[in-house]
């Protein structure tokens, strides 16, 4: 029998928690169950759902547009996310230092990151013009032909990735956070050892920091495999659906087709993946992230 | 860490070549949308203009209705840091101080939603606020950050929580205080930084939303700045066929689009900063 006191405190904790466990039942579970069930309907939101089985799955299966989707979403995630994440880690290592007027260098390398997905698009727009921008420009003053970007299918993809480039700050500012995690005894017992420079930067830091890189991934790739805004606010899908990726194609599937119930099936497929992507992530962490202290 | 001279002195010429690429598409954005028609299509383009003009902020006021997008957004905006803000510390005290049934299993799920593609959740929800004849008004941008505001804010603050001493509430029981009272006299109090990131943070993810506003947005007295920008963007399926705008209009109405978030970020970036250091150094 529990005292009166633990039935108290139990009941204050379920009223706490209560927003954001009646927002996973109205936002999360119940559109989860409802998003499955459409998947398996033919809805266009005027009339009501009508079930037709396996069919939208069915359809996926030789609708060449979602392979087409997939592919240039799983190459687009395959470079973009070890790309910034590169270039995050670069950025973090240039910025982990002492220096007068660092914290402003850390302000200005994060500063894309806080700039609207529409603004920027537009912005890059701008740049990438092969005539009035400053990309080409940048292409021919180191002697470099110029660049379709935006304008041709080929082109977009590269053009996408650069431009996500720009935002790199994000994975930068938590490359930083971990190094400054690292324990600065650490350092001071391999230093007093004789350990090279180098040898720290392998033997400790990389080592330390791979709960970091971990978590990078996985939040990489279940955003990744979600690029929408930069898309809408750039090419929307073009030119010729070059850029057409997967939450794209769902989003124009169901509110400019109205094709709900395929949209849905799209959806649990991108679900399905980012599971087994991340499902793969943990699986391998176990053998090369390092937990300080034992296990997570 | 510190560094030896050497390589510190070696560090400066990189950081600036750092500062000017990720500056440079900012800087050209104010510099083009003081640009009259001459500069703006000169080839090859020039970085400043040559003549500066600020006809274009007083134009677009009357091209499209800026200031009811602005007031759009200031809405939304002011009621998602609060929703937000209050409701993810609720349910992070009650995650943190309060034993129950099924806590770590609750907390676990909260979790997981993040991982949770939104395309899954978004045809369904938006089937929701249309039944509720939710579309074309602030409600679906609104109310459900008032449901939890985010399980990383959740998780966030739910670590400065249970960093707190329990003596505090203790010592606060035994003089007469209720748990209401301990959570919003005292917890929350000395959570102040943590609270002011979650709030900054819901500030730059609101006024930056764009696929929110794009599903449940349609007329344009409803959009917000980030839509209305959208919708100006030329050719862009969705917004009217404007020709009209140039594009020293264009990036001045980016411009103002930018400005406040990067104010923000920089008063902000200390603790923002700090929060993440926070929220990153507990997974290690």
């Amino acid at each position: 029998m529990k005292s009166r006191k633990a039935v108290r405190e139990a009941i204050a904790g379920y009223l706490f928690t209560s927003p954001v466990t009646l927002g996973i039942l109205l936002f999360t579970a119940w559109p989860v169950a409802q998003s499955l069930y459409y998947s398996f309907t033919k809805f266009n939101i005027i009339k009501k759902p009508q079930w037709v089985g396996g069919d939208n799955y069915a359809k996926l299966t030789g609708d060449a547009e979602f392979w087409h989707s997939l592919k240039i979403t799983a190459i687009f995630t395959g470079v973009s996310v070890p790309a910034s994440l590169l270039v995050g880690f670069l950025m973090a290592l240039l910025l982990n230092r002492s220096l007068r007027g660092i914290g402003l260098f850390r302000t200005i390398f994060y500063l894309p990151v806080v700039v609207p997905v529409v603004a920027s698009g537009m912005l890059w727009k701008q740049l990438y013009s092969p005539t009035y921008g400053f990309a080409n420009r940048l292409l021919e003053a180191v002697g470099l032909p110029p660049y379709t970007w935006f304008s041709q299918p080929e082109s977009v993809l590269p053009s996408i990735i650069i431009m996500g480039l720009w935002q790199a700050g994000g994975s930068m500012i938590i490359w930083l956070a971990g190094f400054q995690g690292i324990p600065v005894h650490l350092y001071e017992a391999a230093i007093v050892d004789g350990a090279s420079r180098m040898r720290r930067f392998w033997s400790i830091t990389i080592p330390m920091i791979t709960p970091v890189i971990f978590f990078n991934l996985i939040m990489g790739f279940i955003g990744s495999f979600q690029v929408f805004g930069q898309v809408m606010a750039t090419t929307a899908g073009g030119p010729l659906n070059a850029s057409n990726f997967l939450m794209v194609m769902i989003y124009k599937e169901a509110f400019r087709t109205l094709n709900m119930g395929y949209a849905s099936a799209l959806a649990w497929v991108l679900f399905v993946i980012v599971l087994l992507l991340t499902a793969f992530i943990f699986r391998t962490s176990r053998s090369w992230v390092h937990y300080e202290g034992g296990a997570k | 860490m510190h560094d030896s001279g050497k390589s510190a002195w070696l560090a400066y010429p990189l950081l600036l070549v750092g500062a000017v690429v990720f500056l440079f598409p900012l800087v050209w954005m104010v510099a083009r949308s003081f640009m009259g028609l001459d500069d703006l299509y000169k080839v090859p383009p020039i970085v400043f203009p040559t003549k500066w003009e600020a006809s274009a902020y007083d134009d677009i006021w009357t091209i499209r209705p800026f200031l009811s997008y602005i007031r759009n957004t200031v809405i939304v905006v002011a009621c998602s840091v609060v929703g937000a803000t209050v409701s993810s510390a609720l349910c992070a005290y009650g995650f943190a101080r309060l034993k129950f049934p099924l806590r770590g299993l609750i907390f676990g799920v909260v979790l997981a939603t993040m991982m949770l593609p939104s395309a899954v959740t978004m045809i369904p929800v938006y089937v929701l606020f249309s039944k509720l004849h939710w579309t074309n008004t602030l409600m679906p941008l609104i109310v459900p950050t008032f449901f939890g505001g985010g399980a990383f804010n959740i998780f966030l603050l739910r670590q400065f929580f249970a960093g707190l001493p329990n003596d505090l509430d203790e010592a606060a029981k035994i003089d007469g205080a209720n748990l209401w009272d301990i959570f919003w006299r005292i917890a929350m109090p000395l959570c102040k930084p943590a609270l002011t990131v979650v709030a900054i943070g819901s500030f730059m993810n609101t006024w930056n939303d764009f696929m929110g506003p794009l599903l449940y947005l349609s007329k344009e007295k409803s959009f917000t700045l980030a839509l209305g920008l959208y919708a100006l963007s030329p050719g862009e399926a969705g917004g009217a066929t404007i020709n009209s705008i140039t594009t020293a209009q264009l990036m001045a109405a980016c411009s103002l689009a930018v400005i406040p978030v990067v104010l923000v970020f920089f008063f902000a970036q200390k603790k923002l900063i700090s929060g993440t250091a926070v929220s990153t150094g507990i997974k290690g």
